[in-house]
């Protein structure tokens, strides 16, 4: 237990977390600071091609059947996470079908800046881990929204039924998603070139990480507090739901680590996975296969509840149970 | 010589400009602009225009057409998007070129 607190206000007391409050602070102040669009997207293009890169790199000694086994447990996962939520938003939170499933399809899915928080974390701490933690998260990001709509079933008004040729429009366009080519196209440079592709680029993709990840962690504090003021009439009970799901969804990441056989740092970022909420590629995909679900609901919860959850008690807590289960 | 044209105008939740411009085009509109990240507040709320998930960005798209094209776009346009975010209207203009419209 002090280990965790130990951990926790470790965690808590890092540049980047508090580069985090520091935004949610002036949100909540109604500051006009703000991180332009596009200088918010060149960061996180930035923070994706460099942790895919580095994960390729520590991937240059592993074997491929590693990785074909992750790929299998991160499919396993996005299949699991969102049935496990769809069954409670159904059962004990009452949500209709359609709003449980769209929900779902975010927590199936994962939150990129969450797993590169953790990653860092754990850098920070000499915990190694599997570089193709980083293919699973690539892999884990789009599948859910597939679950999502299965989930919801048949749209009652025919006129707003997303066609099928829309549909498969939709499914190619989250397969090939920005995130997904820069993790993986990322992923595969860092494979082929090794050690010695990492030796020409460490500056920037190493030495100015943490850095970048302040400025769009702060950036991420204005936005997750700026859209909990936003929603409106949001139902308090839901709350919860954004606090129960992330350490379910890590039990599940964990009993995955533990059938990949992954190390402590491994076992952790797993779980970290399955706890997070996608925030970027899920909610557009919604609105445009599932319009009657109510975005305001899902957004909230995985960007304004469960992704401040994660960052700020879920690091220390995750890295602590996996030391216990897997460890040190 | 000007032509009487109808003008449309759909401000649309952007995750849904691919489909609408799609359908825009299979109803008989020839051609049209769009304006990116509208700012704007109604009934959903605010639209601040850069949002981080783009589900809650606005668009707007401008066309000219014929009246029979442009009524028949402002008459099913709620059947065929029923749930999003829009808001659409005509309104008179005159073009100079009519074979364009």
């Amino acid at each position: 237990m002090t280990e965790l607190l130990h951990l926790a206000a470790g965690n808590l007391l890092s540049p980047m977390i508090l580069a985090f409050v520091l935004g949610a602070v002036a949100a909540a102040l109604r500051s006009d600071l703000e991180i332009p669009e596009g200088a918010a997207k060149a960061l996180a293009i930035y923070l994706m091609f460099a942790i895919g890169f580095k994960g390729g790199v520590a991937m240059h000694a592993a074997s491929g059947l590693a990785l074909a086994g992750a790929i299998l447990a991160a499919l396993a996962l996005s299949l699991a996470l969102p049935l496990i939520a769809f069954a409670l938003l159904r059962g004990v939170w009452q949500q209709n079908r359609t709003n449980a499933a769209a929900i779902a399809a975010h927590y199936g899915s994962i939150s990129i800046v969450t797993f590169v928080t953790a990653a860092e974390f754990l850098r920070s701490r000499d915990i190694p881990y599997e570089g193709y933690l980083v293919a699973m998260t690539a892999v884990m990001e789009t599948p859910a929204i597939l679950i999502g709509l299965l989930l919801a079933g048949q749209q009652k008004n025919p006129g707003m039924q997303a066609r099928a040729s829309e549909r498969g429009a939709l499914f190619r366009e989250v397969l090939v998603n920005g995130s997904v080519m820069l993790l993986m196209g990322g992923f595969a440079i860092g494979w082929i070139t090794g050690d010695a592709g990492l030796a020409k680029i460490r500056p920037f993709v190493a030495d100015l990480f943490n850095g970048a990840l302040c400025i769009f962690l702060l950036d991420m504090g204005l936005v997750a507090v700026r859209q909990g003021r936003a929603a409106r009439s949001f139902p308090r009970a839901l709350i919860l739901f954004g606090l129960v799901m992330p350490p379910i969804g890590a039990a599940c990441g964990f009993l995955a680590a533990a059938a990949l056989g992954l190390s402590t740092g491994g076992a952790m970022l797993l779980a970290v996975l399955a706890a997070s909420a996608s925030y970027i590629a899920v909610p557009a995909a919604m609105r445009l296969a599932l319009p009657s679900a109510n975005p305001s609901l899902s957004v909230t919860l995985a960007l304004a509840i469960t992704f401040p959850f994660n960052v700020a008690i879920g690091l220390p807590l995750y890295l602590t149970l996996a030391q216990r289960l897997f460890g040190n | 010589m000007a032509h009487p044209r109808k003008k449309i105008e759909i401000i649309v939740e952007a995750p849904l400009q691919k489909p609408v411009l799609d359908w825009l085009s299979s109803q008989g509109v020839k051609g049209w602009s769009l304006f990116p990240r509208v700012i704007g507040g109604g009934k959903h709320g605010e639209r601040s225009g850069d949002d981080i998930t783009r589900a809650f960005d606005n668009v707007m798209i401008v066309a000219v057409a014929t009246e029979a094209v442009a009524r028949a776009v402002l008459d099913n346009f709620h059947t065929r998007f029923a749930d999003a975010v829009a808001v659409v209207y005509i309104s008179d203009v005159e073009v100079s070129r009519a074979d364009r419209f």
